[in-house]
């Protein structure tokens, strides 16, 4: 088991193109880290350095204590998983977990107890004797994490793993691979864009874009607290409303609605008076309930409901309020109509506040 | 010597009439009162002959060894890894003195022959040997029918699939799942490329040379990829045909103001990914759809070129190839 340091990495692939810029981070041993991020972001291509599928430009990688910059990929003890898992269809499952060792030369008996150990935890030893083409989805990813899983290695890193199966497979697979962490015990980073894989397996997630993290920290804290307009808008599901207004006299200005900004927000915005602001809100902490609308005046819109789409356990309100899009997550039992105008109450407490220019959180 | 014993001409006459009954001879076919000598063939070339006691081989039994002497090569690659050795000494020799071996394995006439090309990065020249064979067998068995997979040069292989045609349709995804294998299992990055499928026996020597160009393309400008078509290539195979001069001075003719806004590029090469669609761009680009629209007009502002427009879009999406392949100054 291993942790991993990775001190001012840089990728360049050209004079222009740098995929990757001043990478910065310490994972800890058994760490289940999440890079995530929009395609083209650099989280792959940070993947493949620590693989050392790729070079790296600038900067040390450490597994453990050892450098391994110059260290070729077989001789860093890391297995990789990807999306697609190609099993040899004409050997069977314990043959197709096993070929690695044998390529490496691993005596008989020693595959035979690693083979069987993995399917063990992976619960697919009444199928070692098949072939990939009698397997299901689920079965031949199985497979494919046992042939990382027998290599015994230091550091697992997958890519996109699950991005092959289907929305029923995919959440069953998340279970599966956070239940195989606890149990494997071993460092693991994890590449996805799907910010619910992200935010259900990470121990901490790290999101990325343009080659730059823009935010390291557990899953709950990148949620509630997230440290610019794009963290807040690509964690979360859906995503977090933003809205552009002035702040005038205390008060936040959205088109001709205006809402109160509590004293607690106001100590840090003294210098965006006059000036304009982005106001992020998630949509859970938007309302319909009468006894919150008329608890709180100053934090009600009136909002002109395009669209009142029912989910089942909950309804989603799309609105646009001077020009910005906004959805509010209201109760399912909620009976409001589609080309309704409605007033929503805004949990000004949870609400944050964002610089127009860098659009990083005001703190 | 050795490889005239191991000849299956050798072989076979060793097994009629016994090793000590046979002489052989590196340097052609001596006149000999008491042998009859043979040629060995090896591909077009003769590497030596065996002689055999006259006495021996009188009447009918000369005219048996007359005819295993003259279709010595079509027996052998009848044999077991036969189709291998032919397509082995196609890609190296004229091909026409091997029309007549194909009858062998029964292949139509409209059969065409797929040719899939591997480079294996990272692959230390004295790794080749050991896990050449596992590689083999691992893209040999990953089709339901028979297939040839064959080194060709360097960290370079050639995979041969008769009757391609009606598999082009599900390869692609194959060879994403072998190329993702072979690094999960070796740890090396690889590139397939799908080449053309062409008819035998013709002479393919000359379209290899073609594909591996092709494949040398690939690797140069699309190294994120691990499965390549020749439509993917289609720009870059115009392109790499022009002089350096001329690539820069579509460059600079055509991008001059922007060259150097990498988020201008960006955006635009975002846009025409996207079909030349705003909002998906935007959605794409995580940005809000006015401020697409506003980078759009500054483009077209500072170039003159109205990329919403296809035939501009069209000298847009070659010069920001062209831009990728113009050395940096």
């Amino acid at each position: 088991m291993a942790a991993i340091t990775l001190k001012h990495i840089y990728k360049h692939y050209s004079d222009e193109v740098t995929a990757v810029k001043d990478f910065n981070l310490e994972i800890e041993d058994k760490e289940f880290i999440v890079l995530v991020g929009p395609s083209g972001c650099g989280k792959s291509t940070t993947l493949r350095m620590v693989a050392g599928l790729e070079e790296i430009s600038e900067g040390e990688l450490y597994i453990g204590d050892r450098l391994v910059n110059d260290v070729a990929p077989k001789d860093r003890d890391i297995a990789m998983v990807f999306q697609n898992y190609a099993l040899y269809p004409h050997m069977n499952v314990f043959d197709n977990m096993a070929f690695g060792l044998k390529l490496r030369k691993f005596k008989k008996q020693e595959i035979k107890e690693r083979v069987h150990e993995a399917a063990k935890i992976l619960g697919i030893e009444n199928l070692l004797d098949r072939k990939p083409k009698e397997l299901s989805g689920g079965q031949r990813q199985r497979v494919a994490l046992g042939r990382a899983i027998v290599r015994e290695p230091q550091v697992f890193l997958m890519d996109e793993p699950l991005s092959n199966l289907d929305a029923k497979l995919r959440v069953q697979m998340r279970a599966e691979i956070t239940k195989l962490h606890q149990r494997l015990q071993t460092t693991v980073i994890y590449v996805t864009h799907d910010q619910t894989e992200a935010m259900t397996m990470a121990s901490r997630i790290v999101v990325m874009k343009d080659g730059v993290i823009q935010q390291v920290g557990a899953p709950k804290e990148v949620y509630n607290e997230p440290n610019n307009v794009f963290v807040g808008g690509f964690i979360g599901s859906p995503a977090m409303n933003f809205m552009t207004g002035t702040l005038q006299n205390g008060r936040f200005q959205i088109g001709e609605q205006t809402l109160t900004v509590p004293e607690s927000q106001l100590k840090r915005l003294k210098d965006y008076e006059g000036k304009e602001l982005i106001m992020g809100i998630r949509p859970e902490h938007i309302t319909n309930e009468a006894a919150l609308i008329e608890a709180s005046p100053g934090s009600v819109i009136d909002a002109y409901i395009d669209v009142a789409e029912l989910m089942g356990s909950e309804t989603f309100l799309y609105s646009k309020i001077a020009d910005n899009d906004l959805i509010a997550r209201v109760d399912a039992n909620t009976n409001i109509q589609n080309g309704e105008t409605v007033k929503l109450a805004l949990d000004m407490d949870k609400v944050h506040f964002f610089d127009v220019q860098t659009e990083e959180r005001i703190r | 010597m050795s490889d005239l014993k191991k000849s299956w001409l050798y072989r076979t006459l060793v097994e009629i009439f016994g090793a000590d009954q046979l002489v052989i001879e590196a340097d052609g076919s001596p006149a000999s009162a008491t042998h009859l000598f043979f040629p060995v063939k090896e591909g077009l070339e003769t590497i030596g002959s065996i002689g055999i006691p006259a006495a021996l081989i009188q009447g009918p039994a000369r005219q048996l060894i007359e005819t295993l002497v003259q279709y010595q090569q079509t027996f052998m690659l009848a044999g077991q890894d036969g189709e291998e050795r032919l397509w082995q000494l196609c890609l190296q020799e004229a091909p026409d003195a091997w029309l007549d071996q194909w009858a062998t394995f029964g292949y139509g006439k409209d059969v065409r022959f797929g040719h899939v090309y591997l480079y294996v990065d990272r692959l230390a020249d004295d790794e080749h040997g050991a896990w050449f064979p596992a590689l083999k067998t691992m893209i040999e068995n990953a089709l339901e029918q028979d297939s040839v997979f064959l080194p060709l040069e360097a960290r370079t292989f050639v995979w041969i699939i008769p009757d391609y045609d009606h598999l082009v349709p599900e390869l692609d995804h194959l060879l994403q799942g072998l190329a993702d294998t072979i690094t999960a299992e070796w740890l090396t990055d690889v590139l397939f490329y799908m080449g053309e499928a062409y008819p035998m026996p013709r002479d393919i020597r000359a379209h290899v040379r073609l594909e591996l160009d092709f494949l040398k393309l690939a690797k140069r400008y699309l190294p994120d990829r691990h499965v390549v078509h020749y439509e993917d290539l289609i720009e870059r195979i115009i392109l790499d045909a022009c002089s350096k001069e001329t690539l820069q001075r579509l460059v600079d003719k055509l991008l001059g103001p922007v060259k150097e806004d990498h988020e201008m590029l960006r955006t635009v090469q975002t846009f025409l990914q996207h079909n030349l669609n705003v909002t998906e761009t935007a959605n794409a680009l995580y940005i809000h759809r006015n401020s697409m629209q506003y980078r759009l007009e500054k483009w077209i502002e500072k170039t003159g070129l109205d990329v919403r427009r296809f035939e501009d879009a069209v000298k847009v999406h070659l010069a920001l190839h062209a831009l990728g392949i113009v050395p940096k100054k």
